[in-house]
């Protein structure tokens, strides 16, 4: 016999060293200490939240009625463990980056930041948590009733008593709670103190279940074998035939989809992780602990349905073995392990319910009325938050305890918690879509959400009132309206299954089938595309690539105080005096739009991502735009831009094309110019001889008496002037030849000084004729140049006549002088200089020299002696020879101005 | 500049991240393997028993623990890959 002083003395000296322990350890992690609490040790055991009363009671009860079921329980969630890298590893990462507070926030804020979504899943969790809370307060309320009252025959029908004492229970664990998960609001909804309570609560329920299993094994049952050898004595199937069929795999499905879905894990595993490599421990040492928990299971049914009297209830075996034996400080223990098991659920379970309702059904109510909430002074929200959280937090427990009620407790434990697993796997479907498949939409995950769990309400939760209602007992055997094939447990005739496999097939395949039809036929708005790549790629991201109100400005201010009022104005100070450091803000009184979208980030972690996103849009709403628009937006501003780039490339090329025309045009005016001009002139230049020619043969033809000598005179000067006409056409066909730069000859290496001397010597008679001292100056001896050497002697006795043709000195001379020059980048040249002490070339007519048909002021002796074209013709040769002709300035000092003309040859190398 | 030698080692982790990746893969696919039928099922006379244990339970432990040990050196043998810059943050405040 143990006496209630010392069960509840037992109980609540345990529940103020967890509190104790949950202080210490939130006084740390404030404080920055406490390595521990981040550990991954203590991740892996708050995990284990996972191994509730049904682990410590319903799991040898459902030994002891289904037989090797049990494993399965476990299974599932050490596949998905074991197969971290490619699920767990990026809920974490995802849960990390957008600060996701919970799993309805996880799934609204993947599809679009929907409300509605975060509002049905929260239902939908509340809906689905309460048949498992009041598996918790029956577990805690029985195994009261079995060790105060310390019969072993626990299978006694439900008593007024239990309903009071499940009562108290319920509100005692309401209160524990309240204490534990709402003292305040943290940033990221990390609760260090009471993981840290959930750790050591693993660690008792753990001890307590081996010592249980130790002392039934060793002390009772003689060993692992002789306890195994009552098997079959006692009816426990072990067999495989009747373990492994449809059933065992669905419970597998379901505890793999329960580990990610219940809302307490997912709290455990992405909300509370404080770091992603912490999976890494937990991958191996989270299975062996559920190996290490289940180890006694199935001897523990063995026993108690060996030793106990028929009849005992075998959910309570753990219990009541060791009392039957009269260790009634092994039973004691045993019930605070069972306790810590109902109790870490329980906390875990409201904190993340609580969490879920406040931020995402009161603050989007609160936010569209604020008056009725107490919000429009601008203050209040923390108290909101956290009041919302408690009252909550009554509600879920009130929910349990009236379902506990409603059932008559009378069910065993195991079904009880398979019913809220296949309630939680319907968000199954739509977290996979979440992760893996970008085209899911925001309709179809509702469309999934809300057939899956119309189909669960209907085919497992709805019967198991079936004790409670006579109504709902004629539904299940008959049908609605006598409609048997709408049995909810026979649904379309599919008849001869297990009711819970039943319930899965047809809840999970309606989900899966409406999530992808309606993701197929409609579409995502803007900010669900976003979410999608964010959520579906989150390893190809790097740490900034979020987006943001594009064209958000608000005022500082304004963003301070929304921002005290949702995180405390501590929280919120700091944010913002880390922001103001950064000198951005030094000459801005407006937040930049990235601060605006981490500001987002940092309130969705209080509140959620759809709550955050309506909050700030209040903000910033008076110069935000919605993505739709700031999309459309700048599609236009693209398209118009592209266009109005393609005008103005367009004006360009007509501009430019027609300056090009105009060049072309004023190319043409001038060469028809210079083409009538050559014209005029050619026609002028050919008159003159040949009118010569036919006054002197007319002269002849008519005058038949002149004498010999005359006419041998008058034929001379036909014959001169025929000649003349035919070096002057000669050579207007090498100029034209020259100038259409046909090549009539090769360049080789000459030697310059040769070709001078030539020139000299062919020009002597004309220099003679006019006394002209022709002298050589400096000149570089030894050298060769790229020429040709008839070309060049043209060129050079063009240049020397016409300088003896127009000297008028008293003593006229030429200088004949050669030097290199180098100019850098061009290749090395030979400029030979002819310089005279002539009348030199005016500066007026020093540009027109080179062109056709000019004529210095002639020497009366000489009229009529030149084409007009030589300097032309040799300007010619000597680009031909990539050399050039060009007029200098006389060099004072040496020489009286005069004429200079300088030849530039290119050196032969 | 990069050493030959620096650059094999890169490539050995390289490689090594792909193998661990593809084992990571292989791990749970093979202990799904080993709980359904027909494997889990295939010991059908209910007295079989393995070290005093009934088979079919020292299956399960046997697979499960199997499944254990394949994540203990999994994670092991994996490249640290995983710590984002933000941890990295956390970390160093610590």
């Amino acid at each position: 016999m143990i006496s209630g002083t010392l069960v509840f003395g037992t109980s609540i000296a345990y529940i103020i060293l967890l509190f104790f322990l949950a202080y210490i350890s939130d006084r740390n992690a404030r404080l920055g200490k406490g390595k521990l609490l981040r550990s991954p040790l203590v991740f892996t055991l708050a995990l284990s939240v996972y191994c509730t009363s049904w682990t410590f009671y319903g799991a040898v009860g459902s030994a002891a009625r289904n037989g090797l079921e049990f494993f399965a329980i476990y299974l599932g969630p050490t596949l998905v463990f074991v197969g971290w890298w490619f699920g767990l590893r990026k809920l974490i990462r995802i849960g990390h980056k957008q600060r996701i507070t919970s799993i309805a926030d996880f799934v609204s804020s993947r599809f679009g930041k929907s409300e509605r979504l975060a509002i049905l899943i929260t239902i939908m969790a509340v809906v689905g948590i309460t048949p498992y809370i009041a598996l918790q307060l029956k577990a805690i309320s029985t195994s009261l009733r079995v060790i105060l009252t310390e019969s072993p025959n626990a299978a006694l029908p439900q008593s007024g008593d239990e309903v009071g004492l499940a009562f108290g229970v319920a509100a005692a664990m309401a209160l524990f709670s309240v204490m534990f998960g709402t003292r305040n609001i943290n940033a990221n909804e990390q609760h260090h103190g009471v993981v840290a309570a959930i750790a050591f609560e693993a660690i008792i329920k753990f001890i307590a279940l081996i010592a249980v299993g130790l002392f039934v094994v060793f002390g009772l049952g003689g060993g692992f074998e002789a306890t195994y050898a009552r098997a079959q004595g006692v009816g426990v199937s072990l067999d495989a035939s009747s373990n492994f069929g449809p059933r065992w795999i669905t419970i597998t499905i379901l505890s793999a989809a329960a580990i990610i879905c219940l809302p307490r894990q997912f709290q455990i595993t992405v909300v509370e992780n404080a770091n992603e490599n912490h999976l890494r421990t937990a991958s191996w040492a989270f299975p062996l602990y559920l190996f290490g928990i289940s180890i006694f299971t199935m001897p523990i049914a063995i026993m108690g349905l060996s030793l106990l009297p028929e009849g005992a209830d075998p959910d309570m075996f753990v219990l009541t073995l060791p009392l039957a034996y009269d260790q009634q400080g092994l039973a004691l223990f045993a019930f605070i392990g069972g306790f810590s098991s109902a109790t870490s659920m329980i906390i875990i379970a409201s904190i993340a319910l609580s969490i879920m309702i406040s931020n995402h059904i009161v603050v989007p109510l609160a936010l569209r009325s604020p008056k009725v909430f107490g919000l429009e002074h601008g203050q209040g929200m923390t108290r909101l938050l956290l009041t919302s959280r408690r009252v909550s937090i009554g509600a879920i427990l009130f929910l349990g305890f009236l379902y506990f009620w409603l059932t008559s407790g009378s069910g065993a434990l195991a079904p009880i918690g398979l019913i809220s697993f296949a309630g939680v796997a319907q968000f199954l479907p739509a977290i996979l879509a979440a992760l893996y498949w970008r085209d899911a939409t925001v309709n179809g995950a509702l469309a999934g959400l809300l057939v899956g769990f119309a189909f669960w309400a209907y085919t497992s939760f709805l019967p198991s009132f079936g004790t409670a209602s006579p109504v709902i007992t004629n539904l299940l055997l008959y049908g609605p309206w006598q409609l048997e094939f709408l049995r909810p447990q026979a649904l379309f005739g599919l008849e001869q299954l297990d009711p819970l496999v039943h319930s899965v097939f047809w809840s999970l395949l309606a989900n899966s089938m409406a999530l992808i039809f309606v993701s197929f036929v409609t579409r995502n708005n803007a900010v669900g595309q976003l979410q999608a790549a964010q959520f579906v790629d989150v390893f190809k991201q790097t740490e900034n690539s979020q987006y943001s109100f594009t064209r958000s400005s608000a005022p500082l201010n304004d963003l301070l105080v929304m921002t005290q009022r949702v995180l405390g104005t501590d929280h919120a100070n700091r944010i913002f005096e880390t922001y103001s450091n950064s000198d951005r803000i030094k000459q801005n009184k407006d937040a930049s739009p990235h601060f605006i979208a981490s500001l987002e980030k940092e309130l969705a972690g209080s509140i959620g991502a759809a709550s955050a996103h309506v909050l700030l849009g209040q903000v910033v709403s008076g110069d935000t735009v919605t993505l739709e628009e700031v999309m459309q937006m700048a599609d236009e501003t693209q398209q118009i831009l592209e266009y109005s780039q393609r005008l103005e490339q367009t004006a360009e090329e007509l501009q430019s094309t027609t300056r090009q025309l105009q060049t072309a045009n004023n190319q043409l005016r001038q060469l028809d110019q210079q083409k009538d001009e050559f014209l005029s002139q050619v026609s002028h230049e050919v008159r003159t001889p040949m009118t010569a020619i036919r006054s002197f043969s007319e002269i002849l033809l008519t005058n038949q008496e002149l004498n010999g000598t005359q006419k041998e005179t008058f034929i001379n000067t036909i014959h001169e002037e025929s000649m003349r006409l035919t070096s002057l056409l000669d050579e207007i066909l090498d100029l034209n030849a020259l100038e259409r730069n046909e090549q009539l000859w090769t360049n080789e290496p000459i030697n310059p000084n040769l070709a001078i001397a030539r020139s000299i010597q062919v020009c002597t008679p004309i220099t003679e004729q006019h006394q002209m001292d022709v002298r050589l100056g400096e000149h570089i001896r030894h050298v060769k140049v790229e020429a040709n050497f008839d070309r060049i002697c043209q060129v050079f006795i063009n240049l020397i006549s016409n300088a003896a043709k127009y000297n008028d000195a008293d003593q006229p001379f030429l200088e004949i002088t050669s030097e290199i020059t180098k100019a850098p980048g061009k290749p090395d040249q030979l400029l030979i200089r002819f310089t005279d002490n002539g009348p030199g070339i005016s500066s007026i007519h020093s540009s027109i020299i080179f062109d056709k048909f000019w004529r210095g002021a002639r020497n009366p002796d000489t009229a009529q002696s030149g084409s007009g074209l030589g300097l032309a013709i040799s300007k010619e040769i000597l680009n031909q020879m990539n050399g050039s002709l060009e007029l200098e300035l006389p060099r004072i000092g040496n020489t009286k101005a005069g004429a200079c003309f300088a030849v530039r040859l290119p050196l032969h190398m | 500049m990069t050493s030959p030698k620096q650059t094999s080692d890169k490539k050995t982790s390289e490689t090594r991240v792909r193998k661990c990746k593809f084992a990571a893969l292989l791990l749970p696919i093979l202990g799904v393997l080993l709980i359904i039928p027909p494997l889990v099922s295939m010991r059908t006379t209910q007295n079989a028993v393995i070290l005093g244990i009934p088979a079919n339970i020292a299956y399960l432990f046997g697979a499960w623990l199997a499944m254990i040990v394949g994540a203990y050196v999994l994670q092991k043998l994996m490249p640290n890959v995983l710590t984002s810059a933000i941890h990295a943050k956390d970390d160093e405040s610590d």
